[in-house]
């Protein structure tokens, strides 16, 4: 009882970007530093907005992007690891290693728990659109694939405010956490894209089959077929 | 510490009775949370009620707040029954009862979420509450709107008509209803973020693509579900299109 009120209040001190509780989150160490509350929270979030994703083709493929959507998360922040606590000590930050990494886990835990929440709407979405195969089903992929993107866009900016408020109260400057937070995030988003390509299909074309990894999963990289879809566009 | 403490003027709230000269005030007698105080209630004071609500002794009235919705959108469902008739006076009433608690229940976690978001400072439990009185709110306004949905039941013969009066009603009603949301945060002294606005968007998406999901809500099929999944924007394209060329053929 005691540790599900300890989650919930956790949970709306994240939401609600209750930043001297943050702070303390991240300069506490052991138990206090709640990271093992953050990569549950990731964990649970993101996995089952991930089934919901997954759903729309079939129950398998909810499993595969309900494991695959966390790691994406999880594979990027440890890639990042170095760099990005390497670049919060040349801005003179204040910010070690260990709170560069837990900082972008409780950003990514306030991202897990706006799509986790709206999963349950996501997932009657998965259920009541036309399925593949069905009359409609190219439509219902656009509209899902639309309505995702809106949302991961969404709850990206969100939990990005977030960090950005966490940043501002930890650094004292204003000019340093946007320079650390630009840092961080165009890394993120560099490393994060190409590890989404490598775990694909992650929506998944309906005209391909279901599996976890594609065989080609390492040829190639998200780069490259940007570059090339673009060059086929302006044939 | 103060070492001689002065005799307390006021009774210890353990004593019943207090002391001689001032004796406690018998307590004041429980006003029984009926159906009928519950409506008043939500009508004129929404605040105190949502106050009751949040603060945690909310058993009873949540569900008779409950009751309430289930004779409100059952009543609601029998007038839109009274266009078709038949089975469906038994399933429009159910079909709306179950549109509207699974409405509620997919949409409750992310209420939360995005109240924290706004700057709330809010349990589940108490948001649950506040949405449970929101659409009891609803509930009522659909009944203060169903003899003129009556009048129009009984005498349209076009469904894409009594489909948008319905519409038309349910939005009102909304309107009304989810301000009650708002209303709660402006009296938690939160700032008015646009996080609640969002919310109640994709209420309104949830709500009406329940109504596509369970069709046909008015009109009358061979089967009591859909065979056919479709986006509510779809749907209703289709039954006007087909109304229209009926309408046609039906000229002379």
């Amino acid at each position: 009882m005691r540790n599900r009120f300890e989650t919930e209040t956790s949970w709306r001190s994240l939401a609600k970007g209750d930043l001297p509780t943050l702070s303390r989150w991240l300069t506490a160490s052991g138990s206090e530093s709640r990271l093992l509350f953050c990569v549950l929270t990731i964990w649970g979030g993101v996995g089952i907005y991930g089934a919901s994703v997954g759903l729309w083709r079939s129950p398998l493929m909810a499993l595969y992007i309900g494991v695959k959507l966390p790691c994406i998360i999880f594979l990027t922040l440890f890639i990042n690891g170095l760099i990005n606590g390497m670049i919060a000590q040349i801005l003179a930050t204040g910010l070690s290693f260990g709170q560069t990494l837990r900082a972008m886990l409780m950003s990514f835990a306030a991202f897990a728990l706006i799509v986790g929440s709206l999963s349950p709407v996501t997932l009657g979405m998965a259920i009541d659109l036309p399925g593949p195969g069905a009359p409609g089903a190219a439509e219902a992929h656009r509209s899902l694939l639309l309505s995702h993107t809106a949302l991961i866009a969404f709850a990206g900016i969100v939990a990005t405010a977030k960090l950005y408020g966490i940043l501002r109260i930890f650094t004292g400057d204003v000019r340093v956490a946007r320079k650390i937070l630009f840092a961080w995030l165009a890394g993120n988003l560099f490393v994060g894209a190409q590890v989404g390509f490598i775990l694909r299909p992650i929506f998944g074309s309906p005209r391909l089959e279901i599996a976890f990894l594609r065989p080609d999963a390492l040829s190639g990289n998200f780069y490259e077929t940007v570059w090339w879809a673009l060059c086929q566009s302006f044939r | 510490m103060n070492p001689n403490p002065e005799p307390s003027t006021h009774p210890t709230p353990g004593s019943a009775e207090g002391d001689e000269n001032h004796p406690t005030p018998p307590p004041l007698p429980e006003v029984p949370v009926t159906l009928l105080r519950l409506v008043d209630d939500l009508l004129k004071r929404p605040l105190a009620l949502l106050e009751y609500v949040q603060s945690g002794a909310t058993g009873v009235v949540v569900k008779r707040l409950l009751v309430i919705i289930a004779a409100a959108f059952a009543l609601f469902g029998l007038v839109l029954a009274i266009f078709s008739g038949g089975g469906q006076y038994l399933w429009a009433p159910l079909k709306l009862i179950a549109g509207i608690a699974v409405s509620g229940a997919i949409t409750l976690p992310s209420l939360y979420i995005f109240s924290c978001l706004n700057g709330h400072d809010v349990t589940i439990k108490s948001v649950a509450g506040v949405l449970v009185a929101s659409l009891a709110l609803v509930g009522l306004l659909l009944i203060g709107l169903t003899p003129v949905l009556w009048v129009f039941a009984q005498s349209s013969t076009s469904l894409p008509f009594l489909g948008a009066l319905a519409l038309l009603f349910w939005s009102g009603a909304l309107a009304f209803g989810l301000s009650l949301l708002f209303k709660t945060g402006a009296a938690l002294m939160a700032k008015r973020n646009a996080y609640l606005d969002l919310w109640v968007i994709l209420f309104i998406l949830v709500t009406l693509q329940m109504s596509t999901a369970l069709r046909p809500l008015i009109g009358t099929s061979a089967t009591i579900l859909p065979t056919e999944k479709k986006f509510f924007l779809v749907h209703w394209f289709d039954e006007i299109s087909l109304s229209s060329r009926e309408t046609k053929k039906t000229q002379p």
